[in-house]
């Protein structure tokens, strides 16, 4: 008897304790909800960039805040069409080649351009063709290699295939923006391109002596280096210099074919509530504030707005943003149709 | 299932009447049963359902790109043995310590209990990183290698099949461990006395007494370890690599890269559909060796 009923009293103060906080939101409920916006980061250095840089200054523009979840951009788009009518975020970070991927999936709302007023600094190649997202840094792809076992800086990514480097090269697979890049580079310097990949995969089989390593993601390949796993590797510049600065063995170089970009971008999500937070969000990152932070050590995100000025390292991708605005861009529109079937096919080549 | 085989030792510890009460109240189940049917029961059906949508409505067209493909069956395969491979190792490794324990004072069973328990408390993420600097190319096993001078190079021990069965055995290990314990306290140790009394030495009452009544507890490790090991993303992917694709990656890559949900579907049906196969084949298994123990 005393057991029910204490544990009626413990039911019920259970859910009185469950009511509250939706009572006392309740009761502020306005002013709650007019100062939150959830917005994806990736994993990693992205995310930390963003929780120093961007969020105080969205908050300082707006007094609102931001939950930043750290998410991957096809898993965010797979969350968001999973509930497409009350979508799980307001905001989310993207690469090209996913967005372009998830494009018709509408899930991407319009931006309207009065009010997003940075929009207007940024150069026509950096603009959104569809309107529905804007471009706020630049990740740039070079050769990654340990300057402690390999002496004269690679020139270009064939040297990956050099038979020195045996057992001592990592690659990541065409479910990253990163690998998928990297292969179009392969393809287009074997004679292929973004609708011919042939002669990408031709050139996997021979390197595959070569591979120390198949790094699942590209935020694995880059711990490749600091394991002593690999000397030889493709990365974004981002995710190699914060590490030469912690002091590890790696460092960056140019492929005689180019630096390689893939953008960045930010979208308003459809039937996403608090547009003019999402627009004051996206507004802030475009920002030259925001993104000359972004673009100086340690996170080295190459900025899309034309005011900002270029650092010492990132002058060694380009000068300014004229000619950052001239490096190779990928085709994500021709890749993507074949995307799964690419991941599909490097599955099958270079499993052991 | 043993109790023929000890007659003396009472069939549990609580009294008939109590079991007889609970059965009278199955609504008792009915919270379990409501979870089961909205967490378990409805994702499947829906996975079934998504697995079915073809390009024009219903079809089998993801089952039989399974099965035609060439690369799903043997990632399939390659998965169910890489579970049993793994449980056979942890069986290997986490009996001797079972037995090492039922024969341990109190005092040190203790110890033991809270040194096979500890790995629980530590997320698998964090073990599989350890893992990671163990068995790196200037990890604590190549580098102790090289300096006894049995290799002149770091050899390749990450990323390779043998080694993620050894991590994922060692990370597995107290789902061995455990249930091999509970089925080894529970043997009447009357039963090794009239072995030894009756001529057989140490080996040949373990072997002939004391194992096949702690089947029903080896039974029960494998098929947690085997299921555990099936399943263990992060595991795989980090200590195997890239080259080496289980059917977790598979799901991932099929579902969130390729954003191909339907075939997703269906190999993660045909995953726990074998995995399941494998379950109840063990099980049986199992049944048909506690058999022979009521002779």
């Amino acid at each position: 008897m005393t057991a029910s009923i204490s544990r009626r009293r413990f039911l019920a103060s259970g859910a009185a304790a469950a009511l509250a906080p939706g009572l006392l939101s309740g009761l502020s409920g306005r002013a709650r909800a007019a100062s939150s916006l959830v917005a994806t980061t990736y994993p990693g250095t992205w995310d930390v960039a963003q929780r120093q840089i961007l969020l105080p200054a969205f908050a300082a523009a707006t007094g609102a805040s931001v939950a930043l979840q750290p998410v991957l951009a096809l898993d965010a788009v797979a969350k968001i069409v999973a509930s497409k009518a009350n979508p799980p975020y307001n905001v989310v970070l993207m690469d090209e080649g996913p967005y372009l991927a998830a494009l018709d999936m509408g899930i991407f709302a319009l931006l309207p351009k009065d009010r997003i007023r940075n929009l207007a600094s940024l150069p026509e190649r950096f603009i959104d063709p569809n309107g529905r997202g804007a471009f706020v840094s630049v990740q740039v792809m070079g050769i990654v290699y340990n300057p402690i076992a390999i002496k004269t800086p690679p020139t270009s990514w064939l040297d990956l295939w050099k038979p020195e480097y045996k057992g001592r090269v990592g690659i990541t697979g065409l479910g990253s923006s990163l690998g998928s890049a990297w292969m179009v580079e392969i393809a287009k310097l074997h004679g292929g391109s973004e609708s011919n990949m042939d002669p990408a995969f031709e050139a996997l089989k021979k390197l595959l002596p070569n591979v120390g390593a198949v790094a699942p993601n590209p935020g694995a390949l880059a711990t490749l280096f600091q394991q002593g796993q690999v000397d030889i590797s493709f990365n974004y510049l981002n995710a190699i210099l914060p590490l030469a600065q912690r002091g590890a063995d790696i460092a960056i170089a140019r492929p005689e074919s180019g630096w390689v970009l893939v953008r960045n971008s930010l979208h308003v999500i459809e039937n996403s509530k608090e547009l003019d937070l999402c627009y004051a969000y996206i507004d802030t990152a475009l920002s030259d504030g925001v993104q000359g932070r972004m673009a100086a050590a340690p996170n080295f995100l190459a900025p899309t707005n034309k005011t900002v000025t270029f650092g010492s390292e990132l002058q060694k991708v380009a000068k300014d943003d004229q000619e950052l605005a001239k490096l190779t861009l990928i085709d994500w529109k021709a890749l993507n149709p074949q995307r799964s079937a690419l991941i599909e096919r490097f599955n099958k080549e270079v499993r052991t | 299932m043993t109790a023929e085989a000890r007659p003396s030792h009472a069939a549990s510890p609580v009294p008939r009447s109590a079991f007889r009460m609970h059965l009278g109240k199955p609504w008792l189940a009915l919270p379990l049963l409501a979870f089961f049917l909205m967490f378990v029961a409805l994702p499947i059906v829906m996975l079934l359902s998504a697995a079915m949508t073809g390009p024009d409505g219903v079809s089998l067209v993801h089952f039989t790109r399974f099965f035609t493909d060439g690369l799903s069956l043997p990632v399939l395969g390659r998965t169910l043995l890489l579970g049993l491979a793994t449980a056979a190792v942890a069986l290997v490794l986490g009996y001797p310590l079972a037995l090492l324990f039922v024969s341990a004072s109190t005092r040190v069973q203790r110890l033991l209990i809270l040194m096979i328990v500890l790995p629980l408390l530590t997320s698998a993420v964090v073990r599989t990183f350890a893992w990671v600097v163990v068995l790196g190319r200037q990890g604590l096993v190549n580098e102790a290698l090289i300096w006894l001078g049995v290799i002149g190079a770091p050899i390749p021990l990450l990323y390779t099949e043998p080694m993620l069965i050894l991590t994922l055995a060692q990370i597995e290990l107290p789902l061995m461990t455990l249930p091999i314990i509970s089925a080894l306290s529970l043997i009447d140790p009357r039963l090794q006395e009239a072995s030894t009394a009756l001529g057989a030495g140490r080996w040949r009452t373990l072997f002939l007494v004391v194992f096949p009544l702690s089947l029903p507890g080896v039974i029960a490790g494998v098929l947690l370890v085997f299921a555990a090991a099936c399943g263990a993303l992060v595991t795989q992917s980090i200590v195997g690599g890239g080259r080496l694709l289980f059917m977790p990656m598979y799901i991932y890559q099929q579902g969130m890269q390729g954003q191909n949900w339907p075939f997703a579907a269906a190999i993660s049906l045909m995953l726990l559909v074998s995995v399941l196969a494998v379950v109840t084949a063990l099980n049986v298994l199992g049944r048909i060796a506690t058999r022979h123990l009521h002779v």
